[in-house]
């Protein structure tokens, strides 16, 4: 759903010259076309195109600036006939169509293409106006006239963009869950929809995460096992909820890993010392930290199982008997976000002892969400009543997700890669002093080895470990950083100004509204009822309603679910 | 299932996708559903015309209060009974998709709701539409005078220029104050 936005974007960018919030001429022109429609009536028509005169007088004194932005008004079908309502004017119905065709050639073929799409006939007449259009435009040159490498260009390009175009289309239909998506959010609304939208986005990292560390760490690891003592385990189903037992001698923890890097003969080197486990046992923050993050990450899900399962089904069963709501409760958008955000922070500490925390990550992450739909949003399916702001909450999670979590996660990972002393037995950073010193011991290790390298070694000396590097990168962080916030700000003004347009429109229309019906009124000698916002908001939810009682029914009369 | 999706060919596919709103995957699940509502006899789909009462048994469309007026609009048939081919079933899909523009959801909105198709909602047009709203018959219909009053509020709100009937302007003018309009008019299969 997300390409397919992309998608239509992308094409609307292609085809619109400018994007025109507030277009001034063309709220204009409708709005004198709409007069014009009352003009062919009767004798007030001299008194409205006074009137008209006189709003585009009074209005030229306070026009705002946003007349400098270039735009383009979009190609509109008013004028053409296509209105039900349109009494029959002097041309027939072939002349409109000629008319049409003509105008339809003149556009570009996006705009066409738009034009056609927003039109309200039918499918079979717009095939035949598009026929009509293509018949109609100019033959393309004879190939004899277009040199040879253009019309290779030509084809080139139009193979390029049909290949794009299914490309896209390919991706768009990898998206998972994608009807789901289109189920949940039709019939539990947006707000709920973007909790699992979320869900997924979170899975999308936690995918990439484990791609990287299983083919950096795992990988080379689990090629290159260390010899540990034959312990004589078994797996008994306890592993998963406790994390030890099988678990403690696998490439699940930190203590497993070597600090030996690959040679090319694959040997490993004289000093890798096989660890044990006892040693790491009695080196308490190698093995327990991973070990208690994992049980953490563990507990955690298997609490919120709980809470899901049994928890809101019987808050279900209590409000339904004893406090007599008719209603279900409604499914906790906030809770089940921070839920989410908790449960990543963990993962995000984890990874540095636990390089396979992603992967149990993603995992959970699958039940979850299969087990979420199913009980939290079938047995407690109650539309949400208040409008969910979605595009709002998702910043606002994202946000959360980033700030609390992501830079509290990585200050940790950093803290302890720069500052404690990493068990001296144990794992891939044993005998360093901070585990940074891998990468300087790394570098120097390499220009011993092969001495053509040390010119990337004395480059590694100047910029990396030379403060005034760091120094440069960061202010040039911060200039980038502080140019988005100036255009984030015009933004801002621009909305400004436009929502300042929007209300001077709304004043024009009101103006001209009420003078019009004043106008009318006289002429008919009918008394004037007092107005009311009721009667505006009765007709909004009258003429709107039918197509919103449709999801109310459909979920009471489809219980069954398809997944 | 007799027809499959290969049915459709290459050209009909993007032809489709250029006239209308929908995407290509939606495009391709509209002719697997029309396909399932075909009898078992007929092979060519796309120019097949499916009565009424069939496509009236869409889930889609079953408990919806203007199932009837939505296909007699859509229909491009000659007797006007309702029946869409696939080129209206599509035309319908594409009116209620999410990226169909306010214009053409309020142009539509309105042929809906015109029920004696007269090119103006008069009072009858606003009668049958707040009974289909309200059920009609029984106890949950309105009295006389509710219905007098209410038309009498709607008319008032929306009739600019006081002739007694909303016109097409006139409506579009007021959904486009109502601003969940667009969301709430939708179809996705």
């Amino acid at each position: 759903m997300l390409l397919a936005g992309l998608v239509l974007t992308f094409e609307d960018l292609q085809t619109e010259e400018t994007v025109s919030g507030a277009d001034e001429e063309g709220v204009h022109v409708s709005f004198s076309q709409l007069i014009a429609e009352q003009i062919g009536e009767g004798p007030d028509g001299f008194e409205l195109q006074q009137l008209q005169r006189a709003l585009n007088d009074e209005d030229r004194g306070t026009r705002s600036s946003l007349r400098d932005f270039s735009r383009s008004s979009r190609p509109t079908i008013r004028g053409y006939g296509m209105e039900v309502d349109t009494t029959d004017g002097p041309e027939s119905e072939s002349e409109k169509k000629e008319r049409l065709v003509n105008n339809l050639q003149n556009l570009s073929v996006g705009e066409r293409l738009k034009m056609l799409r927003g039109m309200p006939v039918s499918v079979a007449e717009k095939k035949e106006l598009r026929r009509l259009t293509l018949q109609k435009d100019k033959p393309p040159p004879s190939s004899s006239k277009i040199p040879c490498c253009s019309q290779l260009k030509f084809y080139i390009i139009i193979a390029a963009r049909h290949s794009w175009y299914s490309w896209l289309s390919f991706l768009h239909s990898l998206q998972p869950w994608q009807f789901l998506f289109k189920r949940i959010g039709g019939r539990f609304g947006t707000g709920v929809l973007s909790y699992f939208q979320f869900l997924k986005t979170l899975l999308l990292f936690n995918v990439f995460l484990f791609l990287v560390t299983f083919a950096f760490l795992v990988l080379p690891q689990a090629m290159h096992p260390t010899e540990l003592p034959v312990g004589g385990r078994n797996f008994s189903g306890l592993e998963l909820i406790s994390g030890a037992g099988l678990f403690t001698d696998t490439v699940m923890y930190y203590g497993y890993y070597s600090n030996s890097t690959l040679q090319k003969s694959c040997a490993r080197e004289h000093n890798a010392s096989a660890s044990t486990d006892h040693d790491c046992v009695s080196e308490r923050p190698s093995y327990n930290m991973p070990l208690e993050l994992y049980r953490f990450l563990i507990m955690d899900f298997i609490f919120t199982l709980l809470n899901t399962l049994f928890g809101e089904l019987l808050w279900r069963l209590f409000s339904r008997n004893v406090l007599r709501r008719s209603r279900n409760p409604a499914f906790d958008i906030a809770r089940n976000v921070l839920d989410l955000i908790y449960a990543q922070t963990l993962a995000w500490i984890g990874v540095l002892f636990s390089p396979l925390l992603p992967a149990v990550q993603i995992l959970k992450l699958l039940l979850l969400f299969y087990v979420k739909v199913v009980t939290s949003v079938m047995m407690n399916c109650q539309v949400p009543r208040r409008p969910y702001r979605v595009s709002q909450m998702t910043t606002i999670f994202i946000t959360l997700l980033c700030f609390p979590s992501f830079l509290g996660a990585s200050v940790c990972v950093t803290y302890t890669m720069w500052s404690i002393k990493p068990s001296s037995s144990c794992g891939p950073f044993r005998g360093l002093r901070t585990m940074f010193q891998a990468g300087k011991r790394w570098v120097q290790e390499l220009e011993k080895n092969n001495p053509d390298l040390s010119v990337l070694a004395r480059v590694h000396a100047y910029l990396v470990e030379n403060p005034f590097f760091l120094f440069v990168g960061a202010g040039i962080f911060l200039i980038v950083i502080y140019f988005y916030s100036q255009v984030v700000d015009g933004q801002r003004k621009v909305i400004e100004l436009l929502q300042e347009h929007i209300e001077e429109e709304g004043a024009h229309k009101k103006y001209l509204i009420s003078k019009l019906q004043n106008m009318h009124e006289s002429k008919k000698r009918i008394p004037r009822r007092l107005r009311s916002q009721v009667s505006l908001m009765l007709c909004s939810c009258i003429f709107s309603a039918p197509f919103r009682a449709r999801v109310h029914a459909h979920k009471n009369q489809n219980k069954r679910f398809e997944l | 299932m007799g027809t499959t999706a290969s049915q459709l060919d290459k050209g009909m596919l993007s032809e489709y996708q250029e006239l209308t709103f929908l995407t290509k995957q939606e495009i391709l699940l509209a002719y697997k559903r029309f396909s399932e509502l075909l009898p078992k006899e007929e092979t060519n789909g796309i120019s097949y015309r499916i009565p009424m009462n069939a496509i009236l048994e869409l889930p889609e469309l079953k408990t919806n209060p203007f199932n009837e007026r939505i296909c007699k609009v859509f229909s491009t048939s000659d007797s006007h009974d309702g029946s869409l081919n696939f080129d209206d079933f599509l035309d319908l899909l594409s009116a209620f998709s999410d990226s169909a523009t306010l214009e053409i959801k309020s142009h539509y909105a309105f042929r809906i709701f015109d029920f004696d198709d007269d090119g103006t909602l008069g009072r009858q047009d606003l009668e049958k539409l707040v009974n289909c709203l309200t059920g009609g018959t029984g106890d949950t219909s309105l009295t006389p005078d509710e219905m007098k009053q209410l038309i009498d509020n709607i008319l008032e709100e929306s009739d600019i220029d006081k002739d007694g009937t909303v016109n097409l302007s006139e409506f579009q003018h007021v959904i486009s104050r109502s601003p969940d309009f667009v969301s709430s008019f939708k179809i996705v299969l």
